[in-house]
């Protein structure tokens, strides 16, 4: 059995890395080949930090994605966005979630949970709108949140949450479009990505997890610890590495799916033992 | 074995993506820690069972000092709350964690056990 989905070989990042920082050492070295002189002054207009943004359309076509795929997975299903904490200190309670194209921003409502909604806009589709919280870069992540109304308290629906890997990828919350975007390339098959058993999509918990359990008929099974916690147990080096997880901050609420097993049906439950329930 | 790929994903994507889907990641094969926790032994150096191990932690009042005394040093995974999971495994048939069979064990803030269970190993997948 192999757990290799989004594979990408350690040695060939490392490479890529160490060629951009090659890349970057040699443009200085360069630089102080040549004699110093004195340049002009110059304003750099903008702010020092970027924000985090995502494309409309994209998300959009998540939506779409959603309308077309649910009857599948999640048919009485409700599609919303969902806002999380990526550092430590996000301020989530006071976020300004904007659409912004060329012509017109308009002002998302955020729900108490870090929710929302996109409405249908054609003017922001024409503009090649972004939509974008006043947060630094890096310092949110995004998922989808998909859900069948009238679960049991501390459950989900293992069809929703299919649906939230193959909408999440759809939308682009995984995008491509950094120095190292064609990585990302490996998510474009996002079916077959999204039936992977295990596939390696983090989802988050409400709170922090002690532990997961799927539930069909009498068929019971608790998840293996090294599908919680970002894996975890059998990974001594990921705190070094969690700077670069967007999981960095919600580690201890972190799980992976079988999702691509289909002895498990879309209306398995999946029942969430929390570390602060009572005994 | 390799155990980088996924979390390497995880790197790779959040560095061109801002946004790691595929965080983290595990190996195929369970491999014992070097230093050989997670594997229960008594202090006497005798094999115990998973529900034996269970049983030797008091809820509410084991300490960690007490859970490594009874069943040797775990697995443990810290988090910024200060909570702490420990993990013990019997290695399954396949040597996969699916196989394996857990005592996990949380620790509240200030030590003290205060839940803990056991998973069955599970067959492995086709």
């Amino acid at each position: 059995m192999s757990t290799r989905g989004t594979c990408f070989p350690n040695h060939a990042f490392r490479r890529a890395v160490l060629g951009i920082a090659l890349l970057a050492a040699g443009t200085a070295a360069h630089a102080q080949d040549k004699p110093r002189q004195t340049l002009p002054a110059v304003t750099i207009a903008g702010t020092a930090t970027e924000s985090v943004e995502k494309s409309y359309r994209q998300m959009i076509r998540g939506m779409d994605y959603f309308e077309q795929a649910r009857a599948g997975l999640a048919p009485q299903a409700v599609l919303r966005f969902k806002l999380l904490p990526r550092k430590a200190g996000t301020d989530m309670d006071h976020i300004v979630l904007e659409i912004i194209g060329n012509s017109f921003d308009t002002r998302v409502p955020i729900a108490s949970d870090h929710t929302f909604v996109l409405q249908r806009d054609p003017k922001a589709l024409q503009e090649n709108a972004v939509v974008t919280p006043n947060r630094r870069k890096l310092s949110m992540t995004w998922r989808t949140e998909i859900r069948t109304p009238g679960l049991p308290p501390n459950t989900r629906r293992l069809g929703d949450l299919r649906l939230e890997c193959l909408v999440g990828l759809e939308a682009d919350l995984v995008s491509n479009n950094g120095p190292i975007g064609r990585i990302a390339d490996l998510f474009s098959d996002k079916k077959r990505y999204c039936e992977r058993n295990p596939a390696r999509y983090l989802f988050f918990a409400e709170r922090p997890l002690f532990s997961v359990t799927l539930a069909y008929g009498t068929r019971r099974e608790v998840l293996p610890i090294d599908q919680l916690y970002a894996g975890a147990s059998d990974d001594p080096g990921l705190k070094s590495d969690l700077p670069y997880c967007d999981c960095e901050v919600l580690v201890d609420r972190t799980y992976f799916l079988p999702l691509g097993d289909r002895s498990w049906p879309d209306d398995t439950r999946v029942e969430f033992e929390y570390m602060d329930d009572r005994p | 074995m390799t155990r980088w790929p996924d979390r390497v994903a995880c790197i790779a994507a959040v560095a061109a993506t801002g946004l790691c889907a595929a965080c983290a990641g595990m190996g195929d094969l369970l491999a014992p820690a070097p230093d050989g926790r997670g594997a229960v032994h008594t202090p006497t150096g005798q094999p115990l069972a998973p529900q034996a191990a269970l049983d030797a932690i008091s809820l509410g009042k084991s300490t960690k000092a007490d859970v490594v005394a009874a069943l040797g040093p775990a697995i443990s995974m810290p988090f910024d709350s200060g909570y702490e999971v420990w993990v013990y495994r019997w290695p399954g048939a396949d040597k996969t964690p699916r196989a394996a069979t857990e005592l996990v064990v949380l620790f509240n803030p200030a030590g003290v056990a205060t839940k803990a269970r056991v998973r069955p190993g599970l067959a492995s997948r086709d």
